[in-house]
């Protein structure tokens, strides 16, 4: 019943619409960048290296560290505690994915017993053990101290 | 059978008007015109589609009409987007869509079955069904989806006006779904595990819809408001939106505008009240993301939306007052 609306107008404002998304997306792009960055990097450093003639040892710095890792569903943000060179313990403080966060309630406990970010993919929910996993990854790179001994 | 309402009684046309749908009677009580004006300025003209009470005509003759109808071309839309989102597997998918669409209908018919009303052809029901089907992830249990659909239907008539009902109905299941089931929402019909051409087909086929209903204000204003939020947040703090411009978000948010927003019967006729309403769904959204509703932030900010209208509407209807204009005919009054 209502006058339609004139479609260059409609064109215009969709342009617009897009224009904005994109900005966002370009933005937001170098945050994305830097996640996949360092979670590339934890990799090679959580795995200890006999190579070297000076012996190496490794541990955590006490405090709590925050990490986030992104998946096919979203992501995930985790605090971790450590204390005494050990973790104490892990908690998720923001979930963005379109899976609920009690789908990998069990994982936090995992890690604080196995002490690693290696936890058991969940079922049903593979994605986000793995940005799960990603997060502590990130978490735990900045927690982790290096002393060398020649 | 019996005609339920006087307005679906076959009235003589009026040469060259156009029958009254019920979108058109919804958009004429949202601008404030009184019930007697409605019934006068063109009389109704029942075509059975979906309507009840009326006697069809032959099958094929009520397929092609329905066919015509915005329905029937969301419908055709839904089955391109079933096949184009089967890449997981026809097994998984097709059982999950059917438990959906059963749920749905079959809580529909039992509902105008105990209450009295003619059976119809549940076409609202089959709609929302297939939008419940395409959100929830396919892998959820094929009783959780049923119930799922079937409470899409319910919220229909549990929370409904006169000639509307508040909520959107696989919205709102969908939303009580997680905390009553543990769903989890994957948008698969929305496609985001394919490349981004196939964003292109559905907001082509989106567009064709929202034109077809006049609902490009709402959707727009809608997508400007979330996109723009996001965005302005982006410049201050990156990490808390960047997934929100991509895979599954992205696709997420465009089929809820294009399908979901401008359902017509929780969807605001007005353009001013679409432009209004467009903007309070996607703050609400942008605001229910950033406070951490995770997957629901969406459906939250649409309901939200919809109790805005359902607001509106009881004004206006207290507002407006049946007025017999002098020398008007009473002709067919409105059901």
């Amino acid at each position: 019943m209502a006058k339609k609306i004139p479609r260059r107008l409609v064109a215009l404002s969709s342009s617009a619409v897009a224009a904005i998304y994109f900005a966002g997306l370009l933005t937001s792009r170098a945050a994305i960048d830097t996640q996949s960055a360092v979670a590339a990097s934890v990799a090679p450093t959580t795995v200890s290296s006999a190579a070297s003639s000076a012996s190496v040892s490794s541990g955590y710095q006490d405090g709590t560290f925050t990490g986030t890792g992104s998946g096919k569903f979203g992501s995930i943000t985790v605090s971790v505690s450590t204390s005494g060179g050990k973790i104490t313990s892990v908690q998720i403080t923001k979930v963005a994915t379109t899976f609920p966060a009690s789908q990998i309630a069990s994982l936090p406990a995992q890690v604080v017993q196995r002490q690693t970010a290696s936890v058991n993919a969940v079922s049903g929910a593979t994605a986000s053990t793995q940005a799960f996993k990603q997060a502590v990854q990130q978490a735990l790179v900045q927690a982790a101290t290096v002393t060398t001994s020649a | 059978m019996r005609a339920s309402t006087p307005a679906q009684a076959i009235a003589v046309r009026r040469p060259g008007t156009p029958p009254l749908t019920p979108s058109d009677r919804r958009g004429l009580e949202d601008r404030g015109v009184s019930a007697a004006r409605i019934a006068a300025l063109a009389p109704f003209k029942s075509r059975n589609l979906g309507g009840s009470g009326q006697r069809c005509g032959p099958l094929q003759q009520r397929l092609r009409q329905f066919a015509r109808t915005p329905k029937g071309w969301l419908l055709a839309f839904f089955l391109v987007l079933l096949g184009l989102g089967s890449g997981i597997g026809w097994s998984v998918v097709l059982p999950h869509v059917v438990a959906a669409v059963l749920g749905a209908s079959l809580t529909e018919l039992a509902v105008d079955r105990f209450g009295g009303r003619p059976l119809t052809w549940p076409s609202s029901a089959l709609l929302s069904g297939l939008i419940v089907g395409f959100v929830l992830d396919p892998f959820t249990a094929l009783p959780v989806t049923a119930a799922v659909g079937a409470l899409a239907t319910l919220s229909k008539h549990l929370f409904a006006g006169k000639r509307w009902h508040v909520f959107n109905p696989a919205g709102l299941a969908l939303l009580l779904s997680v905390p009553l089931f543990g769903t989890g929402q994957s948008w698969w019909g929305a496609l985001p595990d394919l490349s981004w051409p196939f964003v292109l087909v559905l907001l082509a086929g989106g567009t064709l819809i929202v034109d077809r209903i006049n609902k490009a204000p709402l959707v727009l204003t809608f997508l400007g408001t979330t996109f723009g939020l996001f965005t302005a947040l982006s410049v201050v703090d990156p990490s808390a939106v960047a997934e929100l411009f991509r895979a599954p978000f992205l696709q997420a948010t465009l089929f809820l505008a294009l399908f979901m927003l401008t359902d017509p019967p929780t969807s605001p006729s007005r353009y001013e009240d679409q432009v209004a309403i467009g903007v309070l769904v996607g703050a609400v959204s942008c605001a229910a993301q950033l406070l951490g509703a995770g997957q629901s932030y969406l459906l939250l900010g649409l309901l939200v939306g919809n109790l805005a209208l359902a607001c509106r509407r009881l004004v206006l209807a207290r507002q407006r007052t049946v007025v017999a204009p002098v020398g008007e005919r009473a002709g067919v009054t409105a059901g």
